[in-house]
């Protein structure tokens, strides 16, 4: 459908019934009832989920194996890698964006471990537009994400605890701050560490790992 | 490396940050709130049935393909049983709980209503890209569909909600054929 097929009034419906989807989205949330209901049957479902841990089906066995071979090629569940933890910023954020601290500009309020995430909106085009919150290595990780107006996102997700492996990659020091790069499929990937907790940067191969570098090296809240 | 280490077990404790969106995906399929209430547990208790191994797929994406599948053999299922009594039109049951104002309740449920009564095509589009959130390239995937075809849809679909909500729902099965 070419944009000269598009009849004005169409566009103009078509704008309408997504303001309403939207509003009516934004007003919905599950009700506590059945929240409820999910939580009582995940319980319920623990002890089968733990014998197929021990390998107690054919999936399990698989699975066991699918780890195992993550833990050789330097992944693994005890001790999460970077660039598994970099895969979050690959997926759909599940939460909105946290807002801006109107006392810190620079800063939005959500941290990790006492690590705050930053916003660049007033320096750079990249705007906080969600978040999601997952666990690696049964540590839990929060990646907050960004777009730029040309429609790109990044992942800035934070691991909780102690700072994972440094993985190898091209390393860049500046200041006090060492930065590692990596590519990992069609992602560029920069980590550091901060707070003793591992930051990782996540973006399409069309972001420039400079201008990630500059993102992730930004204090322009003085935050070091 | 990257193909072995992107297959992942999907964790069961995560599964509760996405039950807005599939709750109200499960209600823009179902049309009604009691229904999509039991869909999602339905969902949850087949996930959560055995473990799940996940392969590029994202947590929602792959929760939103066992909602649909889900929904569309329940929906099989149900039109081969004798229909049980509903409740009358004007019965609406209050969760008190929920925190959303009645007015705001009612304008929703209306939308809801609405892309439940579209045709299948363009409420799955809809559903997948403005209720459940995914990208267009998510719910291509997820519908087999082109992205090209995804966005005509939606385009669609949107469309129709407007003149579903200004005509009633008679207006909107009108445009089906």
């Amino acid at each position: 459908m070419g944009d000269r097929d598009i009849h004005p009034a169409d566009e103009a419906q078509a704008e309408r019934g997504l303001a309403l989807v939207q509003a009516a989205v934004a007003q919905t949330r599950a009700p506590l009832a059945l929240r409820e209901r999910l939580e009582a049957d995940r319980e319920r479902s623990r002890p089968a989920r733990r014998r197929w841990a021990l390998g107690g089906s054919l999936v399990g066995a698989i699975g066991a194996l699918a780890l195992a071979l993550v833990v050789a090629t330097g992944g693994g569940t005890a001790a999460p890698s970077v660039a598994e933890a970099a895969v979050f910023a690959k997926l759909a954020p599940t939460v909105s964006a946290p807002a801006v601290d109107p006392t810190h500009p620079g800063l939005l309020k959500r941290s990790v471990g006492g690590v705050t995430y930053p916003s660049w909106q007033d320096q750079f085009p990249w705007k906080a537009s969600g978040a999601r919150m997952d666990k690696v290595g049964g540590r839990s990780a929060v990646t907050v994400f960004y777009d730029n107006p040309a429609g790109d996102r990044i992942g800035y997700t934070i691991v909780d605890g102690k700072a994972l492996g440094e993985p190898s990659g091209r390393t860049l020091d500046q200041g006090a701050e060492h930065y590692v790069v990596l590519r990992r499929g069609d992602r560029t990937i920069v980590t550091w560490r901060r707070g003793g907790h591992t930051c990782i940067l996540s973006g399409p191969a069309k972001v420039p790992a400079d201008r990630l570098l500059a993102l992730a090296s930004w204090s322009g809240t003085g935050v070091a | 490396m990257d193909a072995v280490s992107e297959q992942r077990l999907l964790d069961p404790d995560s599964l509760g940050d996405h039950v807005d969106r599939l709750y109200r995906a499960a209600w823009a399929l179902c049309g009604s709130r009691e229904d999509a209430e039991d869909l999602v547990q339905e969902t949850y208790a087949k996930v959560l049935s055995k473990p799940r191994f996940l392969r590029n797929d994202d947590d929602l994406g792959y929760l939103l393909r066992v909602l649909r599948n889900t929904f569309y053999s329940s929906h099989r299922s149900a039109q081969r049983r004798p229909q049980t009594a509903v409740m009358p039109e004007d019965y609406e049951p209050m969760d008190t709980r929920s925190g959303t104002r009645p007015d705001e309740a009612f304008e929703a449920r209306e939308v809801f209503d609405v892309i439940a009564s579209l045709a299948p095509d363009f409420r799955d589009a809809l559903v997948a890209v403005d209720v459940a959130g995914l990208s267009y390239r998510e719910a291509a995937k997820l519908l087999g569909a082109k992205e090209a075809t995804i966005t005509s849809r939606l385009f669609r679909a949107r469309g129709q909600v407007a003149a579903g909500m200004d005509r009633g729902r008679s207006g909107v099965l009108e445009e089906k054929g």
